[in-house]
This record gives structure tokens, C-alpha cells and sequence, in this order.
């Protein structure tokens, strides 16, 4: 049975990786804040390959004298790394600080520069488990929200529910995470990211807008997806807790291969971040639902029953279903693989 | 009698499991379990093999939820199993070719058949620069890396400095380094052994152009198949007591599923080749096997404005824009959403077939002996052409899902599509190695279901016109029944469910029903199938009425003859 759509006492696992191997600092069951280093990798920020044999053109007996310095060993710019004896001398010198990482078949490999890329904890937590040479996977316990998509950025700050924006200054939209009521059109996007606000909440997105959504730089959170629909009644509630209280936005893009989703996530400080138990599966009949697609996308009830056999749908399909009894006490049946539980 | 043999199939949101045995004197399909559940949580796949258990009651399992071995005659357990995945990140992949031609194009041949996603390219001849090389490879982070080029004995100078750079490589990313396939000239392989010195991380394959013009892929398959092997119990360590036992075979679904795809091409008694379409709502993969060659493509699933764009077009006005682009957006978050309403099943019948048409439309465009154009269809003779996979299998019917298969395929001449009921391509594929007799037995057994045949008429005629007279002779005696096809006409002729339907097919003058020539008719056998005998005269490209209404009609009048 999948996860419900607001859980409180959640246990949440974040993994955080580098693109590329480097060296993790942080260590299995370290506390961590928010923005704490987990991982870095220093790369240099530039290399150049001098082959001494070809430029100098000399012999294979005389490119030993000719390299002046070995592999390992740091320069400044401007020293020599390489000379070619005789009456008229050649030489090779560094175009920056940097270090020989390689000395080979005539030629020398300089790295130059510093880059460095970072790995930093989205959520203040616990070092669960380590993935060597990329990252970590932090726990936490908190309320959790689970979005239907994200734009693939992480955010933190203080939630701000927003009826209209204009109303409130600009001024008190920087540095927040704000939940915007309605779909957000193109200019809402630029007045948002003028104001600098940390991150953005929709409860549906236009699907016109997808790309503009995507290449977005605030981090944003659709809670049901593209279309027509309002934040159901549960996740209104959660989100009313949350108002005004410094909460983290984890805008990843949704990939079920490896059970990603975004998440909105509020850690309650005094739970402990250490059980590891999957809760008691409950069963289906009185759970909250959400349900997908057209003609309910986004709306809201109750599963009443679950018929065991299956039944066919709309379309001609077959499918096994759960009969929900929405918030306007209308009775429908709706199959298993098109709703969300909201809360058990 | 041996003991059973188990096929496990791990996805990213199922477990699969065959039991095969041959308790009654030649193997047979004992036990299929399909089971929803993420790859990662390892319970599912416990699940799974006791639901066989209790099917095929036999024991598979030990207590500790280990996969249980025979120790010899008369005692319980399995005698071989195999695995195949299709779970799992797409492997960053870097390549690395001496030349576009020669080197980087065979290579992207040869990773697109695998869920890889290429991040790097270096074209040793465009990039010679040493330090421009290093830099790209330094900066971008990718799990497998493969270096080809050079005929053997070939030039090796530009090989030799990117070994060297590759070395310094390795030794930047001392720990975590990432898996090298060496592909290129084999005068030079002992070089770079000795050279990267990193073990077992180095795979050495065959040179994929051992002569100048020729190119072999066969082993450098084998090469990567070992190297995903690596990669993926990395990411699923609960596969790792699997990994050394001789009794288990892994390997990629992509790579199992395609050997099947070989075999059956040779045992066939005509020329023509096997393709495979295989889809499920994350990723979709195409194989198409044909003179010995395999060509293939894995393609994950991806929405992006331009697809909207297509599926949305396609539909027409039947369907509002806003809803199609709602409607994938949403089941890309969702990828087992069902479509409830008649809209949202044309919609995903469209999107489906649109999927298909991108694969072999990128499948065309990385291997020239892949013959087939959007417009005008499949160039090559394919028969069967094989179908699997969630997607398909979740929509209402066999005619539903022939629909968008027939319009993205677009068959010339005579062929037959099937469906793989259980899905055992795969299961079969990662079991020959230990067993091939088995997966010929499976076979025979019937295990596919004939979906329809179609006959395709290409004919210089204008609409209306007669292009095809045809006789069925379903064994009643003198009784045939005969038909008339007309251009642009799609039409379905139910067939009694008796084996070895005799059709004598009569084209006009000016049309070719894939014998040869123009107005060359004769006796076609058909074997019993769902649908029956499709005659599709619909012409390649289909003809599409400049008038919006009046091509709905007729879109309207074709779906209306599948029975649709």
C-alpha cells in the first residue's frame, strides 16, 4: 500500500549525492543542520597536457633532464616545468598555481585552479547511512507533505500562506516558502522571483507552463499535479499547522524508479530519529483518498468499500476498484491505481 | 525429470516470477506470479516467489526467504535460476571513439540497446586537445565508460594518449571509479591493462571494427552486460549473494529478451525478422533482429512539450489540447494511472503509439540496417512482430492495443503480430545458457497469443478504387467466403478458431500484397488469432483527408472495423 499523502511522526530518508565521486565528511549518525556539508569534491579547475618530447623536439635520452618537475609536486605561476637545453633554450612555464598530477610518455599534466562542488544536507537530521565516495542518506522525523511534482531545487524558510499576491509587501516575501492559492501564470512567476522568495507551493500548475515551471531557478511544488483542482481538506489542514513555522521544501522532480516524490517537510524537534519501524499497514476502508484523473482530478472522499472482484471502468478496462464517498456525499467507484491516500 | 527452473524479473515497480518444469515430460509453465511492489523494498520479491510457491506447489524458497537449491535428485529446490532487471537508474554512460563513424556511432549502437543515458561523447579527432579531454572527463560524473577505435594493428597514438588520460582519471576518482569497457584495437589492450591497473573494474571486449567496414558488437554486448551486472547489484546490494553463484544467471531484461528474439530468428523458415516492442509506462524498448543482426532501443519515458504537442495533434479536435497535456503530465507522475474515460483511453492509445513511433524512429536514425520511415513504415519484412509489456496489457483489448501498435509500425506486405501473454521473452533469455532445450519447449508450447495477420496492400489506385479480391478458406470444403478491399479501406475478417486458414489473396494489377510484384497473388496459410486477418489498404503513408471532419469519419469508420 503506497505512503499517504500527510503523514505526522514521519520518518523521513533524503538521500543527498555529489555528480561526481569525491570524498564524504560526514559521518553515520552525525546530526546535521540545515545546509551542513555531507560531501565535497575539489576538481581542478583546469588542466593542460604539455608534451615536452613534441614541442621540444628532442630525444627520449634527453626528456629527463628536460622535466623540471615530478608528478605530486605543487608549482606557481610561472615556474618552469619543463627546459630544453642548448644554445638556444626553450622553456615551458606554468600559466598558473597548480599541481603535477601526471608525468608520462613526454608528457606532463598540470592541474591548475580550484573547483569545488559541494553536497550540503537540505534538512536538519541524521547521518542513517553513507554512500561512499557520493553522499549520505539523512533521516528525520517531522510532518511530511508529499507532492505530486517538483521542479528538482530544495528550499528552506518560513511558510507563508498567500490569498493575493500584491497584497503583502514584497519585502515580507524574501526568504519565504510561499503557498500560493491559485496556478501561477508567467508574470506571478517573475514577481515571485523578484521578491526572492525561498520557494513556491501551487496546489495545481498550468500545464502550458510546464517548461517555464521546470526552468524556473525558485523552488516549486505542485501539491496535486497539472489541471483543475483545489488543495484537498487534509492537506489544507497540514498546511495551516505549518504556517509560520520554518519548514523545508525538497522540490524534486517525481521519479517512481527509484520512489522519489517532492516534499514539503516540517521536523517536529522532539521526536527521536532513530526507530526505524514501518507502522502497522491499516487497511482501506475509511481512509482519505484524493483521487486522479478527469472527471474527479483533485477532489476528495472516503473509500466505504472494496468490492473484491474487479470491475469495468469507463474506458472498457478492468480494474479492481474502491467505492468513495466524496465530500459532497456523492457515491462513486474509482479504481485502485487512481487515488492517492491523503491520511489513514 | 529435473528439478524446476525460476526466472525472476526485477522492475522499478513489479516483481515477476515463472516456474518452469517438465513433471510432464517436456517443459511447461508451471507457475506465473506478476506482483506490484518497488524493486527496492526486497519483500516484494519474497512475496512474489511464495505466491509461486503456493501455485506451482513446489518449494523455491528456504525459510530465511533464500532462493533454494537442489542438492540432487529426489531433493526440493531449484535446479537454475535467472535473473533479469529492468530496474534501475539509466547508467551515465561516457564514450569514447577514435572517429564519428568508425568508433562513436557503432558505440551509441550499442548503448542505446541498454537503459543507459550517454552524458559524454569525445571524438578523438575533433577533441585532440589532451587538456580539453581531461577537463570534460573530470567534470562530468558517469558510471560506465567505453573506448573504441582503430582496426587491430590499426594507428594507436591518439588511443595511447587518451589511455593516458583515462589513467589520470582512475586515479582522481581512486574509490569510486567508473566501469571501463576497452572496445578498440586488441593490439593495444594489454596496454591499457597495464596501464589504468584497476582490476576488475576494466573490461576488455573484442574490437567492435576488428577490419576496416566490419563491424562486430557481439562481444562488447557481453562486455556491458557484465559491466550493468556491477553496477546494478551496487545499487540493489540484495542481489549480491546471487552474483558469484553458479547457478544464477543475471542479466539485463534488454539483453534476455533480445537473445529470444535471435533464436526465433533462426528457426525461421522464412527470411524475414523478429521485432520486439516491449512497453511499460516508465520505459519502452524495441528489438528487431533481422540477417543475424540484433539492433535495439531502450527508451525511458519522458514528457516534454513537443510529445504533448504530437499526441495532441494527432488526436485532432476530438480532444481539448489542455486535456491531453494534463492528462500525460499527470500520468508521468503517476505511471499507472488508468485511463477512466473514453477521452483519456484515446489519449493514452495515441500517446502509445507515438512512443512507439519515436523509438523506431530513433532506432532508424543510429542503425542504417533499421529500415523504417515515419510516413511510409517498416521497410523490412518482420514477422512476428512481438508484443509485451504493462502498457499494452492494460488497455480494454487485444484490438486496443493493435491499434496504435499497426499505426506507429505501419507493416509492409504480410505479417503477424503476437502477444507474449506471460511475458516469458525475457524469462527464457536469462535461462538458455543453462538450458536451451527448455526455452524451445516454452516456445512450441504455444506460449504466444496470435494477435492478428495483417495484410498490407500498397497499391497505385485512388481511393475507392478495387485494390484486392480475397478467398478464405477456413476448411468447410467448397465454402469460401470472399471479400472485396478497396484503397484506403482497413478491414477485419473474423476468422473461425480452427488451425490453418487458407487465404487466397487476388490483388488488381496495380497492387502488391508482399509477393513479389504487382497483381501477384496465391494461397497465404494463417494461423487462428484474435483478431483475424486485418487487410490494411489504407496506403503507406496513410492517406489523411485535407478535411479535418471528413478524416475523423474516417478514422471513425476504421476503428469501427477493428470492432473498436
Amino acid at each position: 500500500m503506497p505512503g499517504a499523502i500527510v503523514e505526522r511522526d514521519y520518518l523521513l530518508k533524503h538521500a543527498v549525492r555529489l555528480p561526481v565521486p569525491g570524498k564524504v565528511v560526514a559521518h553515520l549518525g552525525q546530526v546535521l543542520g540545515y545546509g551542513d556539508l555531507i560531501a565535497e569534491v575539489v576538481l581542478p579547475a583546469g588542466f593542460q597536457v604539455f608534451d615536452v618530447k613534441n614541442h621540444f623536439q628532442i630525444k627520449d635520452s634527453d626528456l629527463e633532464g628536460s622535466i623540471k618537475r615530478l608528478a605530486g609536486e605543487s608549482f606557481q605561476k610561472g615556474d618552469v616545468i619543463a627546459k630544453k637545453q642548448g644554445l638556444i633554450s626553450r622553456i615551458f612555464r606554468a600559466p598558473e598555481a597548480g599541481k603535477v598530477v601526471a608525468v608520462r610518455d613526454g608528457r606532463v599534466t598540470l592541474a591548475m585552479g580550484e573547483k569545488k562542488i559541494q553536497a550540503n544536507s537540505p534538512i536538519p537530521g541524521t547521518v542513517a547511512e553513507i554512500a561512499p565516495g557520493f553522499g549520505a542518506d539523512i533521516i528525520a522525523r517531522g510532518t511530511c507533505l508529499q507532492a505530486a511534482w517538483g521542479n528538482g531545487k530544495c528550499a528552506a524558510g518560513m511558510l507563508i500562506l498567500v490569498e493575493e499576491l500584491g497584497r503583502l509587501p514584497i519585502n515580507d516575501l524574501k526568504d519565504k516558502i510561499v503557498l500560493f492559492p491559485g496556478k501561477l501564470n508567467l508574470p506571478q512567476l517573475d514577481l515571485l522571483r523578484d521578491a526572492q522568495a525561498a520557494g513556491v507551493i501551487a496546489p495545481v500548475l498550468e500545464p502550458g507552463l510546464y517548461r517555464a515551471y521546470k526552468n524556473w531557478n525558485v523552488p516549486l511544488i505542485s501539491l496535486v499535479g497539472f489541471g483543475e483542482a483545489q488543495t484537498d481538506s487534509v492537506s489544507s489542514s497540514a498546511l495551516q499547522e505549518m504556517n509560520e513555522k520554518p519548514v523545508y521544501l525538497l522540490a524534486q522532480e517525481p521519479n517512481n524508479r527509484d520512489g522519489i516524490k517532492p516534499r514539503l517537510f516540517y521536523p517536529d524537534q522532539g521526536s527521536q530519529a532513530t526507530e526505524l519501524f514501518d507502522k502497522a499497514k491499516t487497511a482501506l476502508v475509511g481512509c482519505q483518498v484524493r483521487l486522479l484523473g478527469s472527471p474527479y482530478f483533485g477532489s476528495q472522499g472516503i473509500i466505504i468499500e472494496v468490492p473484491e472482484k474487479e470491475e469495468h471502468l469507463g474506458s472498457g478496462l478492468l480494474s479492481y476498484v474502491v467505492v468513495v464517498e466524496r465530500d459532497d456525499e456523492s457515491v462513486i467507484r474509482v479504481p485502485l491505481e487512481n487515488l492517492e491516500i491523503l491520511s489513514r | 525429470m529435473t528439478a524446476p527452473y525460476l526466472s525472476i524479473h526485477i522492475s522499478s515497480l513489479r516483481s515477476q516470477a515463472w516456474l518452469f518444469d517438465d513433471r510432464s515430460g517436456s517443459y511447461q509453465l508451471s507457475g506465473y506470479v506478476n506482483q506490484p511492489g518497488s524493486a527496492r523494498d526486497p519483500q516484494t520479491l519474497t512475496n512474489a516467489l511464495r505466491a509461486l510457491e503456493k501455485i506451482s506447489g513446489r518449494r523455491i524458497i528456504s525459510k530465511q526467504g533464500k532462493i533454494l537449491f537442489s542438492e540432487g535428485e529426489g531433493t526440493e529446490g531449484l535446479e537454475r535460476a535467472g535473473i533479469t532487471f529492468s530496474a534501475g537508474k539509466p547508467i551515465r554512460t561516457a564514450l569514447i571513439g577514435l572517429s564519428e563513424k568508425f568508433s562513436l556511432e557503432p558505440l551509441r549502437r550499442l548503448v542505446s540497446f541498454f537503459n543507459s543515458d550517454i552524458v559524454l561523447e569525445l571524438n578523438l579527432q575533433n577533441e585532440p586537445n589532451l587538456s580539453s579531454q581531461i577537463e570534460k572527463l573530470t567534470n562530468t560524473g558517469f558510471d560506465l565508460l567505453i573506448l573504441a577505435g582503430g582496426v587491430n594493428g590499426g594507428p594507436e597514438k591518439a588511443l595511447r594518449a587518451a589511455i593516458s588520460n583515462l589513467r589520470l582519471l582512475c586515479q582522481l576518482r581512486q574509490g569510486e571509479r567508473p566501469q571501463i569497457v576497452y572496445a578498440g584495437n586488441q593490439a593495444l589492450a594489454d596496454h591499457i591493462k597495464l596501464e589504468l591497473e584497476i582490476g576488475e573494474d576494466l573490461y576488455i571486449a573484442g574490437n567492435i571494427q576488428p577490419e576496416s567496414g566490419r563491424e562486430d558488437l557481439s562481444f562488447a554486448y557481453k562486455a556491458v552486460c557484465k559491466v550493468i551486472r556491477r553496477i546494478r547489484i551496487k545499487e540493489f546490494p540484495a542481489m549480491l549473494p546471487m552474483l558469484d553463484n553458479p547457478k544464477v544467471n543475471i542479466l539485463p531484461s534488454e539483453y534476455a529478451r533480445a537473445r529470444i528474439g535471435s533464436w526465433l530468428e533462426q528457426t525461421q523458415p522464412t527470411d524475414k525478422g523478429i521485432l520486439q516492442i516491449h512497453l511499460e509506462p516508465e520505459f519502452g524498448q524495441v528489438i528487431a533482429t533481422h540477417n543475424g543482426k540484433r539492433m535495439g532501443l531502450w527508451e525511458n519515458m519522458a514528457v516534454d512539450e513537443e510529445t504533448i504537442e504530437t499526441v495532441s495533434s494527432m488526436l485532432g479536435k476530438s480532444v481539448d489540447p489542455v486535456a491531453v497535456a494534463t492528462y500525460m503530465l499527470n500520468k508521468q507522475i503517476h505511471p499507472f494511472f488508468l485511463p477512466a474515460t473514453l477521452e483519456e483511453l484515446s489519449i493514452e492509445i495515441t500517446w502509445i503509439s507515438v512512443r512507439i513511433k519515436s523509438m523506431l524512429r530513433r532506432l532508424s536514425g543510429i542503425d542504417p540496417d533499421f529500415h523504417y520511415d515515419e510516413e511510409l513504415g517498416m521497410q523490412d519484412n518482420y514477422e512476428p512482430v512481438l508484443l509485451s509489456g504493462t502498457s499494452l496489457d492494460r488497455l480494454p483489448s487485444f484490438r486496443h492495443a493493435f491499434i496504435p501498435v499497426l499505426d506507429s509500425v505501419l507493416p509492409n506486405g504480410i505479417t503477424t503480430f503476437a502477444w507474449d501473454d506471460f511475458e516469458v521473452t525475457g524469462a527464457l533469455g536469462v535461462l538458455a545458457d543453462f538450458n536451451s532445450l527448455l526455452s524451445t519447449q516454452i516456445v512450441d508450447n504455444d506460449m504466444f497469443t496470435n494477435m492478428a495477420t495483417i495484410v498490407v496492400v500498397d497499391s497505385l489506385a485512388t481511393i475507392d478504387q478495387l485494390v484486392l479480391r480475397l478467398e478464405v478458406d477456413e476448411g468447410m470444403g467448397e465454402m469460401r467466403q470472399r471479400y472485396k478491399v478497396y484503397m484506403n479501406e482497413l478491414k477485419r475478417i473474423e476468422t473461425s478458431p480452427v488451425d490453418n486458414i487458407r487465404v487466397y489473396l487476388s490483388p488488381e494489377e496495380n497492387s502488391d500484397v508482399g509477393m513479389g510484384m504487382r497483381g501477384l497473388g496465391g494461397w497465404v496459410s494463417t494461423p487462428t488469432s484474435k483478431l483475424g486477418i486485418i487487410i490494411d489498404a489504407r496506403g503507406r503513408p496513410p492517406f489523411l483527408h485535407s478535411d479535418p471532419q471528413i478524416m475523423n469519419k474516417i478514422r471513425q469508420n476504421w476503428l469501427w472495423e477493428l470492432g473498436v
